[in-house]
C-alpha cells in the first residue's frame, strides 16, 4: 500500500483521523487489526464526566485546571470545541444527528439504569427523561432487562417501570442480538407491527425508554418514525456490545471513507516502522504470509491504550508501544497492574505515550523522538479515558489538532 | 504463533465478529461466527470421537470477514474451518457433489474433449434441473464455461518477448487453466509489459475447494503435491505469481494455518507468492512499473474479494486500475459477494449466496457501471450471473490498457 499519511487504527481517533486528514487533502490509508471502540461504546461523545472520581458539571470549565500533560492540556480548548463541531456536522451529514452542549454534562441512561456523564448524544437517546417514564424491552431480546434498568432509574429518582413489548412475527427463530433486531427495525413493515404493542405496554409513560436497537442501517430514521408511530418520546438507553449507536457511526466513518477514497486494510496488526534518522518512512504490517509495507510521509498512531491493544503489558511489568516501539513507562512487577476493585479504575488504564504540544511522541529526556509521528486518541499518556469519561472528546481534539498541524504540511 | 484454534483464548465475547457476519445477517440456519467459533471451541476440546456439538457450522462461507473484524486476533474463520474438517471427518467422507464440486481440475479435464458441447449442455435448463436432482447443485448457480484450449496450450504457442530484466513463475491454478485462459494469457502479456519472463512450473490444483469443504486429508496430498511441483520456483526465480486471489491466500497462509503443514518446503512456496496486482504495485512502489497506459474511457465498479481482503496487502488493483486513465471506479460497499467459492453453488445454499450478495447487485444496479472488476474467479462468475454485466479480471482491465498503449 502507498499513502501520504498513514492512520494505524480505527478507534474513535483513528476514524475521525483519517477522515479528516483525506478531507483536508492528504492520501491515507488506514490500517487496522481489527474494529475498535465504536463498536464497544454508548455511542455518545464524553468529554470529560469525572474528575478525581467525583462527576463534571461543565466539562469545559474543568478541563482548564486539568493537569500540564493531559491531552487537553496539550491541544488546548480551541481544538476541542473545533473537534467537536467538525464531529457535529460529519455525524449529522450522515443522517444521525446529536443533541447536548459541550458546555454541560447530561445523563445518558444505560442498561443498567444509570446516567452516565456525556457532552454530545446521538438524538435517539437525547430525549429528557421526565414524569412517567416505561422502560421496554422486546420479547426475547435477552440483552436489556427493563426491570433492571427500571430499577436504577428510580435509585435516581425517576419514576420509571419495566414492561415488555411483544415482536411481530419475524423471520428469526434463533436466539438475536440487538444487530438482528436492529436490521429488522430498518424496515417500515416491521416497525409498523412493532409499534402497537410498545405503545400498549408504554401506555400511560411520558417518555419510553428502549434498549438501542432502533435500526441499523438507515440512520436515526427508523428511531424518529417508530417514535412517531408510537406517539411518546422514546430514548435509547446504551447496551452491552455490540454497540448500535456506534455501528451506525462505524458505518458513516466507512462510507465517508471510501467516497474519499481512502484505502484500508482490516485483520492485521501493525508491527513496526522504518525509520530514516528521527522519521518513520514506513510502517509495517503482518500479513498473510509477508510484512506489509506501506510508505508514508506522516503516521498518525490510533492505536489505543492497554485495553485497545496500542500498549502491551508484559509479564515483568514493562509496557511496550506496539507499533513503533515509543517509550512507555511501567510499572516495578505486576502486582502494580492488580486494581483495588473489581471493574473499579484501573492502573493500567492510565498509562500511554507522552507527547509534545504537537502530538509528537518523546523520548523519556523529553526532547521529540520521532519527528513525524502523531499520537492521536487513548494511545496518549495524561489521561485514563475510561476513568475520566473522555474517550470521544480526546479522541476528536486530537484529531482536530493533527487534521490542523498537518493539512498546513505541503506534500514532498 | 497460537494454533488456529488456541486463538479462542484471546476472545472477550464482544460480538464484533457476528456484526460483521452477512451469513448470519440473510439466514437463521448460521447463528454467527462468535458462537461457532470461540464460543462453541471449547466443547470442541476434547471431543475425542464424541459427536460435534453444532453441525450448524456447514452453513459458514469461510469469508473471513470475522477474522478481519476481531481486534483481539481471534481466527475466528478458521477455527470454524477446523471444526467443519472434524465434522467432515465424522461422517467418514464429503458427499458426492462435494466431492466433485471441490475437483475442478478434474472437472476442466473431463470436459475438454468435449467443452462446446459440455457448454451447451450445461446451459440447457433441463439438464440443470437433472444436475439440481442428481447432485444438489443449484440450477440458476453460476458455472464456469469449459475451455476447449487450456492455459498452457496457449501459453505453447505463445512468443515471449527476448529483453526480459526480471524472471517471475506463474501459478495460473486451476481456473485460469481450465475456464478462462484469456485471464491466463492477459497476466504473462502484463507481466511482459513489465519486463519479466514468465515461466510456468508444472503445477496442479491447491485443494482450496477441498479445504473450504472440509475434506483436509485431501486437501492435504493435493497440497503437498503442488509444494513439490513449486518448491523449484520458489528458490528460482524466487517470485511466484497468482492470479486467483483465494488459490493464491491457501498457498501464502492457509496450508500452514488449516492443514498444519510449517515443513521447510512450504515456508518456503508461501513466502514466494505474490497476488498479481500485489506485485504490480510493489513494481510500481520501487519505479519499476510500465505505466504506459492508453485511456479507458469507462465507468466500471471495482469489487475486492473477502478472499482478497485476508492476504492482508489492501487493495492493490484500485492502485493499479487509478493509473488508467479515462476509467472511472468505484468500490463495492460488500464484504462478500456471496458465493464463497463452491459454497454458492449448492442448492441448499445458493438462495444464502444471492443474498449476501444482494447489496452488491443493489450497488451495481445503482451505480450502472460499463462494467465489474474482481480478482476472484468464483465471484466474477457470481456477480456476472447476477448483473449480467461482464465481470473481468484487473489485469485484463491492465492487459487492454497496455495493448492499446
Amino acid at each position: 500500500m502507498r499513502a501520504d499519511v498513514v492512520v494505524v487504527g480505527a478507534g474513535p481517533a483513528g476514524l475521525a483521523s483519517a477522515t479528516r486528514l483525506a478531507e483536508a487533502g492528504r492520501q491515507v490509508a488506514l490500517l487496522a487489526r481489527g474494529n475498535g471502540f465504536t463498536h464497544w461504546g454508548a455511542g455518545s461523545v464524553d468529554v470529560l464526566g469525572r474528575v478525581g472520581g467525583g462527576p463534571v458539571e461543565r466539562p469545559l470549565e474543568a478541563i482548564d485546571h486539568l493537569p500540564e500533560g493531559h491531552p487537553y492540556t496539550l491541544v488546548g480548548q480551541a481544538s476541542i470545541r473545533e473537534g467537536l463541531d467538525w464531529f457535529a456536522g460529519f455525524a449529522a451529514g450522515a443522517g444521525l444527528g446529536h443533541v447536548g452542549d459541550p458546555e454541560r454534562n447530561r445523563g445518558q441512561v444505560t442498561a443498567f439504569g444509570t446516567l452516565r456523564p456525556t457532552c454530545l448524544l446521538p438524538e435517539p437517546a437525547g430525549g429528557q427523561l421526565r414524569g412517567r417514564v416505561a422502560v421496554v424491552s422486546f420479547g426475547g431480546f435477552r440483552d436489556f432487562s427493563p426491570a433492571l434498568c427500571a430499577a436504577g432509574l428510580r435509585r435516581a429518582g425517576i419514576d420509571a417501570t419495566p414492561a415488555t413489548a411483544p415482536l411481530p412475527t419475524w423471520d428469526h427463530n434463533r436466539y438475536f442480538t440487538g444487530v438482528e433486531l436492529a436490521r429488522a427495525i430498518d424496515d417500515a413493515g416491521f416497525r409498523r407491527r412493532l409499534a402497537p404493542g410498545l405503545a400498549r405496554a408504554a401506555a400511560g409513560a411520558e417518555v419510553v425508554v428502549v434498549p438501542a436497537v432502533l435500526g441499523l442501517n438507515r440512520g436515526h430514521e427508523p428511531w424518529a418514525d417508530l417514535q412517531s408511530l408510537v406517539g411518546t418520546p422514546l430514548v435509547e438507553a446504551a447496551t452491552p456490545p455490540p454497540s448500535i449507536p456506534g455501528l451506525r457511526l462505524f458505518a458513516a466513518y466507512r462510507a465517508r471513507l471510501e467516497a474519499l477514497s481512502v484505502r484500508w486494510q482490516f485483520g492485521f496488526p501493525s508491527v513496526g516502522v522504518e525509520r530514516d534518522g528521527d522519521r518513520v518512512t514506513a510502517v509495517r504490517s503482518e500479513g498473510a504470509s509477508r510484512l506489509l509495507t506501506t510508505r508514508c510521509q506522516e503516521l498518525v498512531l490510533a492505536t489505543g491504550g492497554v485495553a485497545g491493544n496500542g500498549i502491551e503489558a508484559n509479564r515483568d511489568g514493562s509496557l511496550t508501544e506496539r507499533v513503533a516501539d515509543l517509550p512507555v513507562r511501567g510499572f516495578d512487577g505486576r502486582l502494580a497492574f492488580i486494581g483495588d476493585r473489581f471493574l473499579g479504575d484501573h492502573p493500567l488504564g492510565g498509562v500511554g505515550v507522552r507527547v509534545d504540544a504537537e502530538l509528537r511522541p518523546l523520548a523519556a529526556s523529553g526532547e521529540p523522538l520521532l519527528t513525524n509521528v502523531r499520537c492521536v486518541g487513548g494511545l496518549l499518556a495524561g489521561h485514563d479515558p475510561t476513568a475520566e469519561g473522555s474517550r470521544e472528546g480526546v479522541a476528536l481534539a486530537t484529531a482536530a489538532r493533527v487534521a490542523n498541524l498537518l493539512a498546513a504540511t505541503p506534500v514532498r | 504463533m497460537l494454533h488456529v484454534e488456541q486463538t479462542a483464548d484471546r476472545c472477550i465475547k464482544c460480538n464484533i465478529c457476528n456484526t460483521v457476519c452477512p451469513v448470519s445477517a440473510v439466514t437463521d440456519l448460521f447463528p454467527g461466527p462468535k458462537y461457532e467459533g470461540p464460543q462453541g471451541q471449547r466443547f470442541r476440546a476434547n471431543l475425542d470421537g464424541d459427536e460435534s456439538p453444532d453441525k450448524s457450522l456447514d452453513y459458514c462461507s469461510a469469508c473471513g470477514l470475522c477474522t478481519q473484524a476481531c481486534p483481539e486476533g481471534v481466527m475466528v474463520a478458521e477455527i470454524n474451518q477446523v471444526a467443519r474438517s472434524r465434522l467432515v471427518a465424522e461422517r467418514g467422507r464429503l458427499n458426492l457433489r462435494d466431492q466433485i464440486v471441490s475437483r475442478p481440475s478434474l472437472m476442466g479435464l473431463m470436459a475438454r474433449p468435449v467443452a462446446p458441447v459440455a457448454n451447451v449442455v450445461m446451459a440447457a435448463t433441463p439438464v440443470r434441473v437433472a444436475v439440481e436432482k442428481l447432485l444438489k447443485v443449484h440450477r440458476g448457480a453460476a458455472m464456469p464455461r469449459f475451455s476447449s484450449m487450456t492455459f498452457r496450450s496457449w501459453a505453447r504457442s505463445h512468443k515471449p518477448p527476448a529483453d526480459a530484466v526480471r524472471a517471475v513463475a506463474y501459478f495460473h491454478g486451476c481456473a485460469a487453466q481450465e475456464f478462462e485462459p484469456e485471464v491466463g494469457a492477459a497476466v504473462v502479456r502484463v507481466l511482459e509489459r513489465n519486463g519479466a519472463r514468465v515461466t510456468l512450473p508444472k503445477q496442479g490444483c491447491c485443494g482450496l475447494p477441498l479445504v473450504s469443504n472440509g475434506d483436509f486429508d485431501a486437501g492435504r496430498s493435493y497440497a503437498t503435491r503442488l509444494v513439490r511441483r513449486l518448491r523449484g520456483a520458489a528458490d528460482d526465480p524466487g517470485v511466484i505469481i497468482a492470479s486467483s486471489t483465494s488459490c493464491g491466500m491457501t498457498l501464502k497462509a492457509k496450508y500452514r494455518e488449516l492443514l498444519g503443514l510449517d515443513d521447510t518446503d512450504t515456508r518456503a512456496v508461501s513466502a514466494a507468492v505474490y497476488d498479481l496486482c500485489e506485485y504490480l504495485v510493489g513494481l510500481d512502489d520501487e519505479g519499476a512499473l510500465n505505466r504506459d497506459l492508453a485511456p479507458i474511457r469507462a465507468r466500471a465498479l471495482y469489487h475486492p474479494p473477502c478472499q482478497l481482503m485476508a492476504h492482508g496487502v489492501g487493495t492493490p488493483a484500485l492502485d493499479l486500475l487509478a493509473l488508467v486513465p479515462g476509467l472511472e471506479m468505484e468500490r463495492s460497499r460488500a464484504g462478500c459477494c456471496g458465493t464463497a467459492g463452491t459454497y454458492g453453488t449448492k442448492v441448499e445454499k445458493y438462495q444464502i449466496a444471492m443474498d449476501v450478495g444482494a447489496g452488491l447487485f443493489e450497488q451495481v444496479t445503482e451505480a450502472r457501471p460499463d462494467f465489474v472488476v474482481c480478482d476472484s474467479e468464483t465471484c466474477r462468475w457470481h456477480i456476472a450471473q447476477a448483473t449480467g454485466l461482464p465481470v473481468y479480471h484487473p489485469v485484463q482491465v491492465l492487459d487492454r490498457a497496455y495493448a492499446t498503449g
